[in-house]
């Protein structure tokens, strides 16, 4: 746990990164030299530096501190990092599948991959250049989730929307991240099982309310929803996707969560309510989302134990924003945006 | 309309001269006419004009939030995520359905575009959701729209090219008839009124003539 603490002092703070926006790419590689980035950015020079680079550093950096946290802890609990980190295995195992699609050759992978504990570089264009099909591909990294997979890949094959099969990969990723909280007592389960669920509810709303906006039909969203947590069961999220629009839908889930006497997700619905009636911008809504995804691991370090499972999800949370924000900042630089702008974008507590 | 060439070639009578008269005063009506038509054909040019500015400026406006809600979507998701999607998403394959409208008043036909979109766009999301911001969606949404607006800015100018060539017909037609038809007319209306004078004034003489004849054949007689 001393990790966690040192980790989280060596976080960006929040006026470090209000400045950084006025920073220039050049100036915001040297500053990051001096930082926890250190590692991954040192392999280039600042002449050479692209927004591209940096990119793939701060992720690079993520998965660094992941797996020192989990080559660090109990059994438990590292089944459960490595099941936090294996978000970065799905997410390329859904890039192999993308340029698989679009019949990319194997040095693309290089570029798009980013090594995780689960597989490293090599390994995922291995299975890329063995593999002949997006089936393929999946059998090779997920066999776990073949069945579920069975469906999506045919609808694919009929109808070439890739969507579907994008969907379950989340889906098993989710399932088999609570499924790993079972394995936890006491404190530890009830924290990751907060901060976990939150954070499944938060992709719930998002599908739903990003599904209805494209006037998808009610079936199809619920298909998309993951009825995993017990505030947002099937019911919940049923009434969710049958109401009328993106509105009616925040209402419905508010309704449920008053009921439930959910705090944190009433806030967050809450919020989202003010913001629909005043803006009815999706990527507004979305970012309250996130705000409320960041505030809740800032709770969890102020309320809960110091030596808890809960922390160091948190940390890893705040870290995971912390990155977000670097890519948030660096391609607002690249484009020129205002850097009130770019600080607007910022998903800060 | 008779060819210009027939003026000269016109008798010199009064019939001819009353025929000429009426011809100028149809020519007359015809350029009050045509200068009418003009003046509504240059008004709707103007409003057309005007109408065109305004989805420009829109069109604008439009095409500069997309691009600003795209750069928004690459500094959420990242630029990774948005190579991704754009490598994956389904194409929609837009079309536009070519019609013709036309206008009673003006006597004109003009095109008409109408913007159509592939309907399998409503079924399903073109690329993964959970891993691309809202600023996408948003983006593709605004794209939609400055394309809708490319096709009515291109109706507005086909119009625009369809009344051109209507007002460059009716200038040419009002400039030959004010140019040549008429100056025509009128010099064959002159040629004729002075021949017919002419032949009136031989006709005085030849009688004075006559007359001073008869009353010196008169004298003469009575001399005798």
């Amino acid at each position: 746990m001393p990790r966690t603490i040192v980790g989280k002092l060596r976080l960006i703070e929040l006026n470090t990164l209000r400045d950084m926006t006025k920073f220039n790419v050049h100036q915001m590689f040297l500053f990051l030299k001096n930082t926890e980035y250190e590692p991954e950015i040192s392999t280039t020079s600042s002449e050479n530096v692209t927004t591209e680079f940096l990119e793939d550093a701060f992720l690079r950096n993520y998965v660094r501190i992941n797996e020192e946290f989990i080559n660090g802890s109990p059994k438990e609990i590292s089944s459960l990092l490595f099941a936090f980190l294996s978000k970065l295995h799905f997410a390329n195992i859904k890039t192999l599948v993308r340029l698989k699609y679009s019949d990319m050759t194997s040095e693309a992978v290089l570029n798009q991959i980013i090594k995780t504990p689960q597989s490293n570089v090599n390994t995922y264009r291995q299975v890329f250049e063995d593999s002949s099909s997006i089936g393929d591909i999946l059998k090779l990294l997920i066999n776990d989730c073949i069945s579920a997979l069975k469906d999506p890949i045919e609808k694919f094959e009929e109808t070439g929307f890739l969507f579907p099969i994008e969907m379950v990969l989340d889906k098993c990723f989710y399932n088999d991240l609570w499924q790993t909280t079972t394995g936890l007592k006491g404190v530890d389960k009830k924290i990751a099982r907060r901060i976990i669920g939150f954070e499944i509810d938060c992709v719930n709303i998002r599908v739903i309310l990003r599904l209805k906006a494209m006037e998808v039909p009610s079936e199809s969203i619920l298909d998309y929803t993951m009825s995993i947590t017990d505030t947002f069961c099937f019911d919940a999220l049923k009434r969710a996707c049958n109401a009328l629009n993106v509105g009616s839908s925040i209402e419905t889930l508010l309704t449920i969560v008053k009921n439930s006497y959910d705090r944190e997700r009433t806030l967050m619905l809450n919020a989202l309510l003010n913001e629909y009636s005043l803006s009815s911008s999706l990527s507004n809504l979305e970012t309250i989302v996130d705000k409320h995804l960041l505030q809740t691991s800032v709770r969890v370090f102020r309320k809960q134990p110091f030596f808890s499972l809960g922390w160091v999800l948190a940390y890893l949370n705040l870290k995971w924003f912390e990155v977000k924000n670097l890519r948030t900042i660096i391609r607002g630089i690249d484009e020129g945006i205002p850097h009130n702008k770019i600080y607007g974008l910022l998903i800060l507590p | 309309m008779m060819a210009l060439a027939d003026f000269e070639s016109v008798q010199p009578t009064r019939l001819e001269l009353l025929r000429m008269k009426r011809r100028k005063t149809i020519a007359q009506s015809v350029v009050e006419h045509l200068k009418k038509e003009l003046l509504t054909l240059t008004l709707r040019l103007y409003e057309l004009a005007k109408k065109r500015k305004a989805e420009q400026t829109l069109l604008n406006e439009s095409l500069r939030k997309a691009y600003g809600l795209f750069v928004q979507a690459e500094m959420i998701s990242g630029q990774r995520s948005i190579v991704e999607a754009s490598l994956t998403s389904k194409v929609i394959n837009f079309n536009v359905l070519k019609g013709v409208e036309r206008d009673e008043m003006l006597g004109l036909s003009f095109l008409s575009f109408t913007f159509l979109k592939d309907a399998l766009e409503q079924e399903l999301p073109r690329y993964g959701i959970t891993d691309t911001s809202a600023s996408l969606d948003e983006s593709s949404v605004e794209i939609q729209k400055s394309l809708n607006k490319i096709v009515q800015i291109a109706e507005i100018e086909a119009s625009i090219i369809v009344l051109l060539n209507a007002i460059s017909i009716r200038r040419r037609r009002l400039n030959r008839i004010q140019n040549r038809v008429l100056p025509q007319i009128d010099n064959a209306i002159k040629r004729i009124e002075f021949i017919i004078d002419e032949i009136e004034r031989q006709d005085a003489i030849r009688v004075r003539v006559l007359q001073r004849k008869r009353k010196e054949r008169a004298q003469s007689t009575v001399k005798e």
